[in-house]
């Protein structure tokens, strides 16, 4: 992507989905550029760190968002948007694979801590696949809220405005998502 | 005086969304009660392991996968030697001529050539994609379908009907929000295509649909009902009688007539028969006794029998059917479907038996977010 990243310097988000919205291939490359990572995460922590589906959801996302940018009124922020639509698609890839067992990969996932040794990231990496193995096991409602707050580092109201309910609803299932997962987590509170 | 506790505002504690009044209280108090400390330190362990949760990139190939499918489906046409720079420039380019050239009658006529160039430039670079076009480009899979009152280039046009016989299969592009795959021995009609909505009639015989677009942009008309688009994949079948079955791949439909709606979610089925309107939708997944009893039931006077018979077969997953009936019957039966709906889930927060029963719509609409889990366990 990069040759896209001078325009991802000077583009306004209004100009480039302007842009977007007459064809402009380059311009959704950078929509792309400056959000992947968001949708990503979303999916990769939505699905248990499965590199593939989270791929594919991705791919997904940005095709759907082309092809309905045209209707996006700028009533809320392209990245509210961005998630609700990655979250509707997450919930629909997994009603696809339901029967299926997720298997997450071990592969590297390249978001570690530049400063950190190389036997930290390897640490860090492990622990965040455990995590992620655990949150598969949650329910998408109290999944959800512990990968946009901290894979995302969404406020409360952001979360309830991308999730449409109250922020009392997600203080509530994110209390009952942290306590699911410790409990799932609990063995690895010595190495932790 | 019964002790106030702080348990459900422990993660808004940790997570430092508490007013400071308010996370100096809850501070104290967790402090000296063993019973919100107890929940502090349970959550906080959560929280801790939660932490480790980092963003993660998208490999280059995803990118490349997004362009090869957005060529191979003509969705976006790439413009060779343009780019938003150049447009900047033409339009930096025009204001200065207007502001320099208007001082002059002969040169402001030389301004209105340049206005004239640079809109013919941008209208012939506007890809395909956003050209609401009435025409719809239709291609032979098998044999070759018959296209009445076609456009010049063989394409479907708002009133134009394309028809297949038993050897032949057409897919059609749904202007530039999808594909719609028709069937051997069936009919379709193009009965709208702006920007606010793309309308098909399916008269006969069976299509798939593959929408890309934001819900309620595309609808395919049947004798006994419309399909509504909420963003998903589906196969609509129209038998010569009119009658019509909706099974749902990907997403959502929304079947309506008459102001009734049936919500078909991924992976569930819906009829419709002519003359007696919308069926309720089911789990793919349903058992043939309970499917043949909903059958009854919507379209051949199954009534209070029926009724039973179908609460009696009903499993976790035939809750979406439950959910329907419930603003399809009688208030006293409707107690009796909350009661089955109430074995399988709790209630959410905020919704109460007295609001369910009185059909409140946001508390159906929170019920039915709560009983999609057991959709696709």
């Amino acid at each position: 992507m990069d040759q896209f990243a001078l325009m991802t310097e000077k583009m306004s988000e209004h100009d480039l989905i302007e842009a977007c919205r007459d064809g402009d291939r380059e311009a959704f490359g950078v929509i792309f550029s400056r959000h992947q990572k968001r949708v990503f995460s979303v999916a990769i922590g939505f699905f248990g760190g499965n590199r593939q589906t989270a791929e594919d959801v991705t791919q997904q996302v940005f095709l759907k968002l082309y092809t309905s940018i045209t209707n996006f009124r700028g009533d809320a922020k392209l990245e509210t948007w961005l998630y609700r639509i990655t979250i509707n698609t997450c919930l629909d890839e997994q009603r696809k694979k339901k029967r299926m067992a997720y298997i997450p990969d071990f592969l590297g996932l390249g978001s570690a801590d530049a400063n950190k040794t190389h036997e930290e990231k390897l640490i860090m990496r492990e622990t965040s696949d455990e995590v992620r193995r655990a949150l598969i096991e949650i329910k998408p409602k109290f999944r959800l809220p512990i990968v946009l707050k901290y894979s995302e580092g969404l406020s409360y109201q952001e979360m309830a405005e991308v999730l449409g309910c109250s922020e009392g609803t997600i203080a509530s299932r994110l209390n009952r998502g942290h306590k699911m997962l410790a409990k799932k987590l609990e063995s690895l509170k010595i190495d932790f | 005086m019964e002790e106030m506790h702080y348990k459900e505002k422990i993660s808004a504690f940790l997570n430092r969304e508490l007013s400071a009044d308010e996370h100096r209280v809850v501070g104290e108090h967790v402090l000296y009660c063993s019973k919100c400390r107890s929940e502090h330190d349970e959550i906080k362990l959560g929280a801790d392991f939660a932490q480790n949760l980092k963003q993660a990139s998208a490999p280059d190939k995803v990118w490349k996968d997004i362009v090869a499918v957005l060529d191979k489906n003509y969705i976006l046409k790439a413009r060779p030697n343009t780019n938003l720079f150049q447009w900047k420039k033409l339009s930096l380019g025009f204001v200065s001529i207007v502001t320099v050239l208007s001082v002059t009658l002969g040169i402001y006529l030389l301004v209105y050539d340049s206005a004239q160039s640079v809109r013919t430039s941008k209208e012939q670079t506007v890809p395909v994609a956003h050209k609401r076009e009435a025409a719809w480009k239709v291609e032979n899979i098998t044999g070759k379908s018959k296209i009445t009152n076609a456009s010049e280039n063989e394409s479907l046009k708002i009133g134009s009907s394309l028809e297949t016989d038993k050897n032949s299969r057409a897919k059609i592009d749904v202007a530039d929000i999808g594909q719609v795959e028709v069937a051997p021995n069936s009919l379709v009609k193009l009965v709208n295509s702006t920007k606010s909505e793309h309308r098909l009639s399916l008269e006969r015989g069976k299509l798939s649909a593959l929408i890309f677009a934001p819900p309620r942009l595309f609808v395919v008309d049947t004798p006994s009902a419309a399909a509504v688009d909420l963003g998903c994949a589906y196969d609509l079948d129209v038998d010569e009688e009119g009658n019509s079955k909706l099974h749902v791949k990907s997403g959502y439909v929304s079947l309506e007539r008459e102001g009734l709606e049936s919500i078909v979610p991924a992976g569930a089925i819906c009829y419709t028969k002519r003359g007696h309107g919308l069926g309720t939708p089911f789990s793919e997944t349903a058992s043939h006794a309970f499917q043949n009893e909903l059958r009854k039931f919507d379209f051949h006077d199954g009534g209070r029998e029926s009724l039973i018979k179908i609460l009696n077969l009903a499993k976790p997953r035939d809750t979406l059917t439950l959910w329907h009936l419930i603003s399809r019957v009688s208030k006293e039966s409707r107690a009796g479907i909350l009661k089955k709906v109430l074995s399988f889930s709790k209630l959410p927060d905020g919704v109460t038996r007295e609001g369910i029963l009185r059909l409140d719509k946001n508390m159906l609409e929170k019920l039915r977010f709560e009983l999609e889990n057991l959709w696709y366990e």
